[in-house]
């Protein structure tokens, strides 16, 4: 189920508030266990196993790195296997067809492909689970006894199918101990709707004109028009994206917790350096403690500072997807991320803002054309259709179409990437602040309602993921 | 008191989810949707099959949007909402000029179009049948100088270059009304909110294939012009139902010489004396007054005893122009291949017809897969 839809806002949502808010505390978990179980078998009901499966085996490892306490070789034995067994559901749903077709295309054999359904989520809480047993392991968070709080948190709905990824230690006193209350509640209720008309008005409507840009053969496309069609983009994964992350912190906020960020206006970043500090933050947060730091991170000289960088990139590409392209990207930042940390930063602090805006943007505009096509080529392709090598002139009737037809949603859209809107906000408080916020998250919920039950187009980017 | 303007909102937000949830489900179902001319999803049976392959859950999802409290108004409000905000086009539909809602074509892929002419091409090389094709362009192509700007492609005309081509070599008779349309872009030809032509349209189309036909058209002078209804809201403005959109009118032509019909709906086993069932004009889909609608199989009498017969093969752009045409014919039958699904030429056999007339509006020609049954039956 996916929460811009009305099944998840008028069936599941409310039924799932009477239930949680009617039982008393100490079954409160065992509700959400038993709705996010539902909710998660809604897509998918068999792929249900996959994730009592996870439950009932990171709760035993997380036990038994907690048993063997005092014995070193035992706890890490644990910990490996817990690992490998993740990583082995996420290598085996998510990317065994990809090495299946690498392999038959560089041995030119013929090796059948399995065809999976990726289980919805499964980059996601994979990672979170994974989190789990290494904060034990780590002492960074107490062992959970409880199996009904440590499924409540393996398959929590808010965040279970788009992030943001939680890592344990930051939720670990909320899941036995939290309080929920109207003041959060509300604020919850807001960020929900707010959310929700980011994906709703914002995302689905440029998302559709980059469908619409993107199905057309690269070499047809005018200069304008790719550049529209790539700018789209943009906003349509950081609104959609974005948009989910503040709808589920919304959702735990309503259920009294507190998630951490997971997005803070990527798109005024100086620099790309910058703007992985603001981009899918807990992905980041989470391949920096578990990844990059585990492999020495920056203290151990700067080759090997530089092999790290690429192995983490690599990896944070990779695991949008299983295909090259991915990867490509990973890799991508990765270098600029090294040729910033050598010089271009420094240089860049000191050029006027504006440059280092504009250097900035036109780096991730290109990242997202290496990001939103599969094949390589195609995405080689619109890039050369974007640099006039091989298009259908500058401007052709139909940029102009789209530009007629979609300026006051980038208009907006380009605001709303803005902190602008925020510290206009920011100037009311008391009592102003909380009305106009409260009427204005019934008018996006009203105005959503509206658009989900009139529009059959609504996909969902990061089910890929 | 800002912890109570924080409560209350709270509450006010979960009485909105609630009260849309007990209303969705209390509320008796309905079952049809006029305005989108199809059935409304029922509240799924409960089987553990279902559940497991996911459909029982499918199936409520199509529940709950078919079945929202207010569901047609929610929607009319997104179509002004969408032009509020500047688009030129909402649900598959351009907002164009003269209050026009012109349909964009759906696809602008040749494929089916190429299956279709092939098909037609193989059935001429029997060498038994006398074959007509009119494609008649819609709105898009006619009516493009009303269009937003930079929304026209000429597709409809590459559909109508490919049939010129394919069938150049064959004794198959093209027809391509399009310029004649396009002489009349003023007059009232197609409808503002329907995809289909309007009376004077149907005539312009139907004077057109007389003469390519070698047939003496009648005037329009020979008839008398009626109007049913003003009251027309067609498939256009159900995509996009704007506010303030006034309906179309909806005439016939009423010959004013002497001659008689009877109309056979051969499936149905029903005959009636006239082409028109005006039980239609109570409804929305008053396009459905021609010929009641869409059936597989029609047979046309006249009382013009000259002995020629005629099949037509086609979609609901000929409802309105088989009326004026079943005058030059003693005999019409006409087939709708997405519901017939015997062998046509069986019948063309049992009932000695050797004149084809195939007529489909080409942006349903570009994506319609039934035309091809014409010559899967070809030995």
């Amino acid at each position: 189920m996916v929460f811009s839809s009305i099944p998840f806002l008028y069936f599941f949502l409310p039924a799932v508030l009477i239930l949680y808010f009617a039982v008393p505390q100490k079954f409160r978990n065992t509700i959400l266990f038993l709705c996010s179980l539902i909710f998660y078998a809604w897509g998918e009901p068999v792929y249900i196993t996959i994730m009592l499966f996870s439950t009932v085996v990171d709760y035993t490892n997380g036990r038994l790195i907690a048993h063997f306490e005092g014995c070193e070789w035992k706890r890490k034995t644990v910990l490996v296997i817990d690992i490998i067994i993740n990583l082995g559901i996420l290598m085996f749903f998510k990317y065994s067809d990809f090495f299946i077709s690498n392999i038959n295309s560089i041995t030119n054999s013929n090796i059948a492909l399995l065809g999976l359904a990726l289980p919805i989520g499964v980059s996601f809480y994979t990672f979170q689970t994974m989190s789990y047993t290494i904060d034990v392991y780590r002492h960074d968070a107490p062992v959970q006894k409880n199996i009904i709080s440590f499924g409540a948190y393996v398959t929590l709905f808010p965040q279970l199918i788009a992030g943001p990824i939680v890592r344990y230690k930051t939720i670990a006193e909320q899941l036995d101990s939290r309080r929920e209350s109207f003041s959060v509640f509300f604020d919850g209720m807001a960020r929900f709707c707010l959310g929700l008309a980011k994906k709703v008005l914002i995302a689905n409507n440029v998302g559709a004109l980059w469908d619409l840009i993107s199905a057309t053969p690269a070499p047809e496309l005018s200069v304008i028009s790719a550049w529209i069609g790539i700018i789209a983009f943009a906003l349509q994964i950081y609104f959609d994206f974005s948009g989910y992350s503040d709808m589920a912190i919304g959702l735990g906020k309503m259920f009294g917790f507190t998630f951490e960020e997971n997005f803070n206006y990527p798109y005024i970043s100086k620099s790309i350096t910058e703007f992985w500090r603001r981009w899918h933050i807990s992905l980041g947060t989470w391949f920096r403690e578990y990844v990059y730091i585990p492999l020495g991170g920056n203290r151990k000289g700067k080759a090997q500072t530089y092999i790290n960088i690429f192995v983490v990139w690599f990896l944070t590409g990779f695991w949008h997807g299983a295909s090259w392209n991915f990867a490509i990207w990973g890799l991508y930042f990765a270098l600029i991320l090294i040729i910033e940390k050598t010089f271009l930063l420094k240089l860049l602090e000191k050029l006027p803002h504006f440059v280092a805006h504009i250097y900035s943007i036109i780096l991730i505009l290109l990242g997202w054309v290496i990001f939103a096509f599969d094949s390589l080529s195609k995405g080689f392709a619109y890039f050369k259709a974007m640099i006039g090598i091989s298009s259908n002139g500058f401007i052709d009737a139909s940029a102009i179409y789209s530009i007629n037809s979609y300026a006051v949603i980038f208009i907006i859209g380009i605001i709303a990437s803005l902190p602008l809107c925020k510290k206009l906000f920011d100037k009311y408080t008391g009592r102003t602040r909380y009305v106009l916020m409260g009427i204005l998250s019934l008018i996006s919920l009203a105005v959503c309602t509206i658009y989900l039950v009139s529009s059959a187009y609504n996909p969902f980017l990061y089910f890929r993921f | 008191m800002e912890k109570h303007i924080k409560k209350w909102f709270s509450i006010a937000f979960c009485i909105i989810l609630i009260l849309a949830m007990t209303v969705c489900l209390a509320k008796p179902a309905s079952s049809f949707s006029e305005s989108e001319n199809r059935s409304l999803a029922q509240f799924p049976s409960f089987s553990s099959e279902s559940l497991w392959s996911g459909e029982y859950m499918e199936d409520i999802e199509a529940f709950s949007t078919d079945q929202f409290p207010f569901r047609n108004s929610l929607v009319a409000l997104k179509a002004q909402f969408e032009k509020m905000l500047g688009k030129k086009e909402s649900g598959g539909v351009y907002f164009a000029d003269d209050d026009y809602l012109i349909e964009k074509p759906v696809s602008m892929d040749l494929k089916i179009a190429t299956a279709n002419l092939n098909s037609l091409k193989k059935l001429g090389s029997k060498g038994t049948y006398n074959i007509s094709l009119m494609l008649i362009p819609t709105a898009y192509e006619v009516l493009s100088d009303k269009l937003p700007y930079g929304a026209y492609t000429p597709i409809q005309n590459q559909v109508a270059a490919l049939a010129k081509d394919t069938l150049s070599q064959t004794n198959i008779n093209f027809i391509n009304p399009t310029q004649a349309l396009k002489d009349n872009f003023d007059e009232y030809i197609y409808f503002r909110t329907d995809h289909h032509q309007t009376a004077y349209g149907s005539y312009l189309s139907y004077k057109h294939l007389c003469e390519q036909m070698g047939i003496t058209p009648y005037s329009e002078n020979d008839f008398t012009k009626k109007d049913l209804s003003n009251e027309f809201f067609g498939t256009m403005w159900s995509k996009a139902p704007l506010f303030n959109v006034s309906g179309d009118t909806i005439s016939i032509y009423e010959p004013k010489f002497d001659i008689d019909y009877e109309v056979k709906y051969v499936a149905e086993d029903k005959t009636s004396n006239s082409f028109y069932e005006n039980s239609w004009l109570e409804k929305k889909d008053k396009y459905s007054m021609f010929f009641d609608g869409n059936h597989p199989v029609i047979s046309i009498t006249s009382s013009n005893k000259n002995g020629k017969k005629l099949a037509v093969y086609k979609d609901s752009y000929a409802n309105s122009i088989l009326p004026l045409l079943a005058n030059h014919y003693e005999e019409i039958h006409v087939f709708d291949l997405r519901y017939y699904n015997a062998n046509p030429l069986l019948y063309l056999e049992e009932n000695n017809i050797s004149d084809i007339l195939v007529l489909y509006n080409t942006a349903n020609f570009i994506t319609d897969t039934n035309t091809v049954k014409l010559g899967v039956f070809v030995k």
